[in-house]
């Protein structure tokens, strides 16, 4: 308690003193507010509920100070109360996160709350997204260190952001890595890249009582529970190679059932680029790799490491109505992406040139053969493919058709498994087409115009217990119209048909002057997943409004 | 790297096979006089991992016995509460208010005498609440009685305080029924005839129970009786029970529970 009021003391004083004249130390303060404001009201056809606060709004603001090699921050964030979707811990408001830092070309220590991550993040990356409702910060110590050049020795120690707690586990980890090109000076000049890294993070949990899978049994549980990585980064001309391996001990969760099984991850990344094109194949197995710093909080918080998507990021919305989610229990899949920029004045690129991008993705399950529950080691690998969980293939053509006019054009198909959402059925398959017209009509008024459909041997069945709001058959509509560089009005509307349910239109006018930005919208929202970088959240019915407000200064 | 090794070996505990089971309910000497669990869980017959959640309660009824008072409510929020086809449907238009006091539900939830820790997944951590629950000492000492005469249900209740709370309370009175066989999801396989136990049928009373004055003072005492009309809900009065609840006005948090099994009388 007597270190969270000293790192807020400091940091508060520093911000006031700097808030105050910024002259007096020389120091930059920054910061940004945002507000999000919902209101919603009960709609039976849709499955919204009534929001008896009438209405909930999540809303941020963070300070940094920043004077040569010191650093100090706040946040402080209010949830009264959190947005539909969000978990209703988040309510309240308060000093969410302050810390204060020292950077050096030699050191760098940041006390208080802090970022961090460990290579590709197998075994620590900590983050939020407000989007999610997600915050692993820790809190505590952490130093990098750089001896030499080309070499950091990172090391931390703390305990991660729980709501507006701190989670009971704690959490230590080094990491060092090394930039051999930087470190040999004859291959300074050479094509040759290559880093190698290693880490290593644990964590400390007071032992608790968990049912074992034996009636009349509990389970003696590992209190320090560890992973560790290797990684290397070879690169070659317009060559790339990175891969990572990760192992896990013990670690009997809520996540895996308690279940003692090791875990490990590996994942491999080749990939070209020259100018105009880039190519890139990944692969990755994940056998029980959910780390976190409490072992009986499932869902989102307290993850201490990541597991990164293994498929594109979408953006159009039928291409995002069935999102891929990381399964950090266990599945092997592929990625392969390219990207072509074709020139002009060619036969395929026309006159102003073409982008074509090229995605697919295969996900699949591990092939396992269950040998009990909590108190054993669950699962044994049979080493084959399991089912199919997620795939996709993606082909993206942009082109300008004038000065004025630019067409995208998107196929996709997907394949989706409803069990990865716990509702087992048949697999769904998806056809999507999206046009995306953008047009320039003149210097003050552009205009975007956006179809899609998708077509899904997915189906309503409330007899069979399939009443899923995304099941079916969609179309979408939507128009754009920006003026100037200041306002914006959208209207937009997806329907199902065939064997779908549902009508949910919107309409948002925005405004923007600078770094200030105010959007109102209103209208209908289907129930759904909303996924950043395969971490998702459920998403509630709703019918009201939405007000938005961002600001930097 | 060798320091990484190192680490490793230091800095992970590692339990053999055959040194990870304790046996449960070593603690009892730690239980407070009276003390009980009551296990509010949420259910769903569309719930893949409900089952799951299932077993490790019956595991954990093995080792606390009538201590844990278990009620399992079939959610009206979560979609996946709605039945197969055309069963009858177990969602209670009571449990909507208790439902959205907790925000929007995955299942299978659970709740320890209606405190905010969720217990969600297989549930095996929920030994860990009943056990930290059971040293405390309730505020009231609450037993019942039911008798069911044909279409109606007598439940006769007493309460006394077991210390002094000024705060205003309310009894409500559930009706559970065990071995009920309907359809159920149960992991990738769908079950139809898949027994389902301590589900709620029916609230007595409201929602969040009836105002119940008990007093103040440590050794108050309060007597109720409630004469329930079955109507049409059909019952197999063998197979069922009722659980009385005594919880704060304000929080909901449960002070005092018990349950007894519905005895058959005459008409």
């Amino acid at each position: 308690m007597r270190i969270k009021q000293v790192i807020v003391a400091v940091a508060a004083t520093v911000l006031a003193v700097a808030a105050n004249g910024q002259g007096i130390m020389g120091g930059h303060v920054t910061g940004n507010v945002q507000m999000d404001a919902q209101m919603s009201r009960a709609d039976s056809t849709i499955g919204a509920m009534d929001v008896p606060e009438k209405l909930l709004m999540n809303a941020r603001a963070d300070i940094l100070y920043t004077n040569g090699d010191f650093s100090a921050g706040l946040r402080f964030e209010a949830y009264q109360n959190p947005l539909l979707g969000f978990d209703p811990q988040w309510q309240g408001q308060g000093l969410a996160h302050y810390f204060v830092g020292y950077n050096s070309k030699l050191l760098s220590v940041t006390l208080g709350h802090f970022y961090e991550q460990f290579g590709s993040g197998l075994i620590l990356r900590t983050y939020e997204d407000r989007y999610l409702g997600l915050d692993n910060a820790l809190f505590g110590i952490n130093v990098a260190l750089r001896p030499v050049e080309g070499v950091t020795i990172k090391a931390l120690a703390g305990k991660q952001r729980y709501y507006w707690e701190l989670g009971d586990g704690l959490v230590r980890g080094i990491d060092a890595e090394a930039n051999i090109v930087q470190l040999v000076p004859s291959l300074r000049d050479s094509k040759l890249r290559a880093i190698v890294g290693a880490g290593f993070v644990s964590k400390y949990e007071d032992e608790e009582i968990i049912g074992s899978s034996t009636p009349g049994y509990r389970l003696k549980l590992p209190l320090n529970s560890g992973a560790a990585s290797v990684r290397a980064e070879l690169g070659w001309g317009g060559w790339s190679l990175q891969g990572e391996y990760a192992r896990k001990g013990q670690d009997p969760t809520v996540m895996n059932g308690f279940t003692y099984k090791e875990g490990q991850v590996m994942t491999a990344t080749l990939g070209y680029s020259q100018r105009g094109f880039s190519a890139s194949l990944q692969g990755r197995r994940v056998e029980n790799m959910s780390f976190k710093s409490m072992r009986t909080v499932a869902g989102q918080q307290l993850y201490i490491n990541y597991l990164p998507a293994i498929t594109r990021q979408h953006t159009y919305a039928f291409m995002t109505i069935y999102p891929y989610a990381t399964n950090d229990m266990g599945e092997q899949g592929l990625q392969g992406d390219v990207m072509w920029k074709v020139k002009k004045d060619t036969w395929l690129g026309g006159k102003y040139g073409m982008d074509i991008h090229v995605n697919s993705a295969i996900v699949c399950g591990l092939d396992t053969t269950s040998i009990g529950g909590a108190g054993t080691d669950g699962y044994r690998v049979n080493g084959g493919f399991g089912p199919l969980l997620f795939g996709e293939a993606t082909v993206e053509l942009a082109r300008k058709l004038s000065k004025e006019v630019k067409l995208t054009l998107v196929y996709s198909y997907q394949a989706f498994n409803p069990a990865v959402e716990g509702e087992p059925s048949d697999l769904f398959h998806n056809n999507i087409v999206v046009a995306d017209v953008a047009w320039k009509v003149s210097k003050k008024h552009s205009l975007r115009f956006e179809a899609e459909w998708m077509g899904s041997d997915s189906h309503r069945d409330v007899a069979a217990g399939h009443t899923d709001p995304r099941l079916g058959d969609w179309v979408m509509g939507l128009v754009e119209w920006n003026i100037g560089s200041k306002w914006f009005v959208s209207v937009s509307d997806q329907l199902a048909y065939n064997d779908g349910k549902g009508n949910y239109y919107n309409v948002s006018v925005g405004y923007t002057s600078g770094a200030t930005r105010l959007q109102a919208g209103y209208g209908k929202q289907r129930r759904g997943m909303l996924c950043i970088g395969g971490v998702c959240r459920e998403v509630p019915a709703s019918n009201g409004l939405t007000l938005s407000l961002t600001t930097s200064f | 790297m060798g320091l990484m090794g190192i680490m490793g070996m230091v800095c992970c505990d590692k339990i053999e096979n055959e040194e990870r089971l304790i046996i449960m309910g070593d603690r009892q000497d730690q239980w407070a006089e009276g003390s009980f669990a009551y296990v509010e869980k949420y259910t769903g017959p569309l719930c893949s991992n409900c089952p799951m959640a299932d077993r490790t309660i019956e595991n954990l009824h093995h080792t606390y016995g009538d201590r844990m008072i278990v009620v399992s409510v079939t959610s009206i929020t979560n979609s996946q509460g709605n039945p197969y086809g055309d069963e009858p449907s177990m969602q209670l238009e009571a449990s909507r208010v208790w439902e959205q006091r907790y925000g929007a539900l995955a299942l299978p939830t659970a709740y320890i005498n209606r405190g905010d820790k969720a217990y969600t997944s297989s549930m095996n951590d929920l030994g860990g609440g009943i056990e930290e629950t059971l040293t405390m000492e309730p505020a009231v000492k609450l037993t019942v009685e039911a008798t069911c005469n044909g279409s109606t249900v007598d439940i006769n209740t007493s309460a006394e305080l077991a210390f002094d709370y000024a705060d205003p309370m309310t009894l409500t009175l559930l009706i559970t029924e065990d071995s009920l066989a309907y359809t159920q999801c149960d992991g990738t396989n769908v079950v139809s005839d898949y027994v389902h136990n301590h589900m709620l049928r029916a609230v007595v009373t409201d929602s969040w129970g009836k105002s119940f004055g008990i007093g103040t003072t440590e050794g108050s005492r309060k007597n109720d009786h409630t004469n329930y009309d079955l109507g049409t809900l059909t019952i197999v009065p063998e197979n069922s029970h009722v659980v009385a609840l005594v919880c704060d006005a304000a929080t909901h948090r449960v002070l005092g529970c018990a349950q007894c099994d519905i005895r058959v009388g005459t008409k």
